[in-house]
């Protein structure tokens, strides 16, 4: 039997006649868009295959949200698998018991798509215009319960892209951005300003603090020298990686990872390095180190900080920062 | 020459059969015990100068009598070396090495080992194996001639080439290779996979002529993955994906949660799908460890296989089995790793996966990367050397 795809149905309101339609016994689910644009294509992909199983159709809301109705098997499937792949939660309901309900959440789905696609082009003019109080961000961070901050943390702000591999080329852009502007004492003026006495987490490009003079952290390998923070990408070119590192150590620099995923702190064998990554609900296990955190430290990165994150030695933005 | 190997053309060679199956049988020494002994002449070492096609046959000669009547068996590896084995206690080969000395006194006794004793010097054997394969097998590397640098192309040109691209037929840019099966005591490689990827810097050259994509690595990976949704295109059209079988794609992570992949696996069923195998390098994985973690659970939820593509050695070391565990690891032979020291080796052995069946080895355009791969358990290849038997 051939896989035929199921259409997606054109304008907003046709979610009324979809959901009016169902067979009977079946169900409709609704699948917020996610911010990724892959995860939004896996529940789509996933849904469709509910769509034509399941004798329904698949509708795409203009905010981005998916609603499909189905016979109750494919459709319960497919919303386990969304929520098993992709981590989001899809809504099922029964029809037609529950259709007042479906129909109020489709009613109150968003009108309009946030996070949309950008080209290369845009976002290098993007990143080339942007003036440096509208990127460049300063985080306090602090310890376990206390609520005294003990370091800061100079970086890019995030776009937001829905496209990580285009967060990425951003995030090196603003950063080599950021380091002409520390070393230009012109620039430095728009920076915001550093609180003396705080231990300095400074986040770096790919190549590190490449070309020219090495910025001095301090004292070669002082155990509370600054932190640099290269991306885990630059783990890429091992070679590389350890000249960077050596380069780093000397120049009285201690050197992090940031990973943009916490699932990446149990898959990756980096002895010696301390650890940023995004904050999650749950802590991320890695065998043998306790809790999960790498004996170097870990630094969680975002609001809101989860429960776990107040244990000691974990460096987090605060609980109102 | 023993018979068994002479009847049997491996790609038209016989001295490789040998030194295979040779490497072979002295790991199934080291691993049942079963006692053998040695006499290893090295004529490789002969210096060209003194080389004459008169060694190999009065060495022949001179084993001839002690083979005959015994068990013992006659190995001629790649570059002129003689192996003979004989089960023990195997005087005669001692017998056969004082009078090979006597018959060519002009070579140099080094080149005479002294009989070797399996299993214990099982090691040694196949380093010397390695050796004599490395000397007449490793190509020299070719200095490519860079020719005139060319500058990188700026955003808008990609983008332009990546519109032409959803239009283009890529048909005769794709590759096809293959991954091959290849345990010791297989007489023939089997093809187990077909390997599938656009040459994406051919495509770049036509499509952007005069630039050097590789100079920009951001826009490069772009590129690459526009390339590989348009070769998806064309594979998930139903005849297509119905002659896919066994197919092995390499793609960038990016690529994988992209519409055409989706359409893919959607038409190829849960049986295509069972014989789908797809392998994204670890540099996404470390750029994007969260669309790798949803990767990988799309893969179990609809059962295809998902592996690491050209894992260097000092990548595996960063990426071990025992953390992140996948159906695959492509892993690049390098001439490097057969100089590894013991704990090197050792290293090496812990950080890939238990079950060696996952474990495909690329590059292997020598047999010594065969050699290599036996004595861990390495049976899967894909390299020149297999591409070349076609």
């Amino acid at each position: 039997m051939g896989i035929h795809f199921a259409g997606t149905r054109g304008p907003a309101s046709d979610w009324r006649g979809a959901l009016m339609a169902v067979p009977p016994t079946g169900v409709a689910v609704f699948s917020p868009a996610p911010l990724r644009h892959g995860a939004r294509r896996i529940a789509r992909a996933l849904l469709e295959e509910a769509a034509v199983l399941g004798g329904g159709q698949l509708l795409a809301l203009p905010g981005g949200d998916l609603l499909v109705v189905a016979t109750a098997g494919p459709g319960n499937r497919a919303a386990a698998a969304i929520s098993e792949v992709a981590g989001i939660v899809p809504e099922t309901w029964t029809l037609p018991e529950q259709l007042p309900v479906a129909e109020a959440r489709c009613e109150s789905a968003a009108a309009f798509r946030a996070g949309a696609a950008i080209g290369l082009t845009e976002l290098e003019a993007l990143c080339g215009s942007l003036a440096i109080e509208e990127f460049a961000r300063l985080t306090l961070f602090t310890e376990g319960a206390s609520a005294r901050p003990l370091a800061q943390r100079l970086s890019p702000a995030s776009l937001g892209l829905p496209d990580p591999d285009m967060e990425a080329i951003a995030r090196e852009a603003l950063c080599r951005r950021l380091l002409s502007a520390l070393t230009d004492p012109l620039q430095r003026t728009r920076l915001p300003p550093l609180r003396p006495g705080l231990r300095l987490i400074l986040d770096l490009p790919l190549g590190g603090l490449a070309n020219g003079a090495p910025m001095r952290g301090g004292v070669a390998d002082d155990p509370n020298g600054p932190i640099a923070l290269l991306p885990l990408a630059s783990l890429t070119d091992p070679a590389g990686f350890a000249a960077i590192r050596g380069g780093l150590q000397a120049a009285g620099w201690r050197v992090g990872l940031l990973a943009s995923h916490p699932a990446a702190l149990s898959w990756v064998a980096a002895p010696g390095l301390i650890w940023a990554v995004p904050a999650a609900a749950q802590p991320p296990c890695v065998d043998p180190l306790p809790r999960g955190i790498p004996p170097e430290g870990l630094i969680v990165i975002g609001q809101p900080v989860p429960e776990w994150c107040f244990a000691p030695g974990i460096w987090h933005e605060g609980r109102n920062a | 020459m023993n018979i068994a190997s002479s009847d049997i053309t491996w790609d038209g060679s016989a001295p490789l059969r040998d030194a295979m199956a040779l490497a072979a049988l002295a790991r199934d020494c080291v691993s049942s015990g079963v006692e053998r002994r040695a006499l290893h002449v090295r004529l490789s070492m002969v210096s060209p100068k003194l080389r004459e096609a008169r060694h190999q046959r009065m060495v022949r000669e001179a084993l001839a009598p002690v083979l005959r009547p015994t068990r013992a068996r006659l190995y001629e590896l790649p570059g002129g070396d003689l192996v003979a084995l004989s089960p023990p206690p195997g005087e005669h080969l001692d017998e056969v090495r004082a009078s090979v000395a006597r018959l060519l006194p002009e070579i140099p006794m080094d080149i005479l080992v002294p009989v070797l004793r399996l299993p214990a010097e099982a090691a040694r054997l196949l380093s010397l194996v390695e050796v004599s394969l490395g000397l007449q097998l490793v190509e020299p590397i070719q200095a490519e001639d860079a020719g005139p640098k060319l500058p990188a192309p700026s955003a808008t040109e990609v983008e332009a080439a990546m519109r032409a691209l959803t239009t283009a037929n890529l048909t005769s840019f794709l590759r096809h290779l293959h991954i091959w099966q290849l345990g010791a005591d297989d007489q023939e490689p089997q093809r187990i996979y077909t390997e599938l990827r656009p040459h994406v810097q051919e495509v770049a050259s036509v499509l952007m002529p005069g630039r050097a994509l590789a100079a920009s690595p951001a826009l490069a990976r772009r590129f690459r993955q526009a390339t590989e949704r348009r070769m998806l295109a064309e594979l998930s059209r139903p005849q297509e994906a119905r002659a896919l079988a066994n197919a092995c794609l390499p793609l960038s992570l990016g690529a994988v949660m992209e519409t055409e992949f989706l359409r893919l696996d959607a038409v190829l069923g849960p049986t295509g799908r069972a014989r789908l195998m797809v392998c994204v390098s670890a540099g996404d994985v470390l750029a994007d460890p969260g669309g790798f973690d949803m990767v990988r659970r799309l893969a179990a939820q609809r059962g295809w296989r998902l592996g690491l593509d050209d894992v260097e050695p000092a990548m595996l070391q960063l990426l071990p089995a025992s953390r992140l565990d996948l159906a695959v690891i492509r892993l690049r032979f390098r001439p490097d790793m057969l100089a590894a020291d013991a704990r090197a080796r050792d290293a090496m052995d812990a950080a890939l996966p238990e079950d060696r069946s996952r474990v495909v080895l690329i590059g292997t355009d020598a047999p010594i990367a065969i050699a290599w791969a036996w004595q861990r358990g390495i049976t899967r290849f894909m390299g020149r050397l297999l591409e070349a038997r076609l």
